[in-house]
């Protein structure tokens, strides 16, 4: 859940009172802060304000009421990264058209897909539901006073937002032609892999070397510990906290790319140090079962 | 009688926050059959705390049967989010009938 914020629930309060406000939440923010989420946030902890992530105007808008998401409103925005490195994404938020935070929420790890993290040219879809609630039981009092007889209604009104995203496919990010990629991330000089053919699936140990750590932190953000196994049918499957990603080979006989899915890079991989070199050897297991359709051609 | 929520109507509370309808205040109303009065309307409002109140004579007359009282809002038509429905209470001439709300929003 996210945390609805008493500068939002005064701006609900101004909103019905007679217009003492007349904005609209329609505005959401995205940051790399993870500060915990307060009722007395009054903005994101370290928003984005630039290259893409700045804060943008929903584009989608909607009333929902379904069971997931009874008497809600839900704000859409696919925020597309002009970065030139990675960029986490830790929280976002819901703005009123004024400025008003109306609601935050602080994403825990593994969360968002990538482990949050938002490769260069890559989209993340942010949705924010807001919705209405009766809080308890009208209560109701009738008094007589002379000529006047008065009728009071005293109620309560809860708000409470979710935040949902959609998860990137890996699959469809792009590879240097000549190159091999995990979720589009190229390995710098990347040896000839080391194959290891399991049923279903395979497994690949690369070295990498590079003269810019950046490089190497890229890839390392997506490694985690692997569990590995065999299934009852035979199919070599493989676990882990991180999200399956798509690693990409570049054939030299078809001059195209194999893609490999529901891959995991196992950790802790080592960065040894040479002279102004960064070294590091990957290892690449992919799971016959995950998210999607083991690989193929693209 | 126990006054309800109408939770379709409530719905109309959060479409305006969006901008999807026109904005309205929430107001206080009382039905004569389905005639409603909304007369003097007084607002106003303490941190996420709304209080309004309207004041309604009967000039006509003669005595009236108050039928319902609501706390409405208006999307396309009058909309109750809180309604009473009365015991057939008398509204006699010259006494004035209001209905009043607090509502606090909570999180």
């Amino acid at each position: 859940m996210a945390t609805i914020t008493t500068a939002g629930l005064e701006y609900i309060a101004k909103f019905f009172n007679d217009a003492e406000s007349t904005a609209i939440i329609n505005k959401i923010r995205i940051g790399s802060g993870i500060t915990a989420e307060a009722i007395g946030n009054t903005d994101l902890a370290t928003k984005y304000t630039d290259l893409g992530f700045e804060e943008a105007t929903a584009s989608t808008i909607e009333y929902l009421n379904t069971t997931a998401h009874p008497r809600t409103l839900h704000l859409q925005k696919v925020f597309t990264s002009s970065a030139t490195v990675n960029r986490s994404v830790w929280e976002c938020g819901a703005f009123t058209s004024a400025g008003v935070c109306v609601m935050r929420h602080v994403f825990s790890p593994y969360e968002l897909p990538n482990n949050n993290i938002v490769p260069p040219g890559q989209t993340i879809t942010i949705d924010i539901y807001i919705q209405i609630d009766p809080s308890g039981d009208v209560t109701y009092t009738k008094t007589t006073d002379g000529t006047t007889i008065e009728y009071l209604f005293e109620a309560a009104i809860a708000f409470c937002a979710s935040v949902g995203t959609d998860a990137i496919d890996p699959s469809g990010y792009t590879c240097q032609r000549g190159k091999i990629c995990f979720n589009g991330i190229v390995l710098p000089n990347a040896s000839p892999p080391y194959v290891t053919e399991a049923r279903g699936a395979k497994a690949w140990v690369i070295k990498c070397a590079t003269q810019t750590r950046a490089e190497a932190d890229n890839l390392l953000v997506h490694q985690g510990l692997v569990q590995t196994g065999a299934s009852v049918t035979g199919y070599q499957y493989a676990t882990s906290l991180q999200r399956y990603g798509t690693l990409k080979i570049w054939d030299k006989t078809l001059k195209t790319h194999t893609s490999y899915n529901n891959c995991l890079i196992s950790g802790p991989v080592d960065v040894e140090t040479f002279g102004t070199w960064y070294l590091f050897e990957l290892t690449i297991v992919q799971s016959y079962y995950g998210d999607i359709a083991a690989g193929g051609m693209s | 009688m126990a006054a309800e929520w109408n939770n379709t109507n409530l719905a109309e509370m959060v479409k305006m926050l969006g901008g999807l309808v026109t904005q309205s205040e929430v107001m206080p109303f009382v039905y004569v059959d389905s005639n409603g009065y909304s007369a003097s309307q007084n607002y106003s409002r303490t941190g996420t705390e709304l209080t309004g109140y309207s004041s309604n004579l009967n000039s006509s007359g003669s005595t009236r049967t108050v039928s319902k009282i609501a706390t409405n809002v208006f999307s396309t038509s009058y909309l109750g989010i809180i309604e009473l429905y009365t015991l057939a209470d008398s509204w006699i001439d010259g006494d004035t009938i209001r209905p009043k709300y607090i509502i606090t929003f909570t999180g």
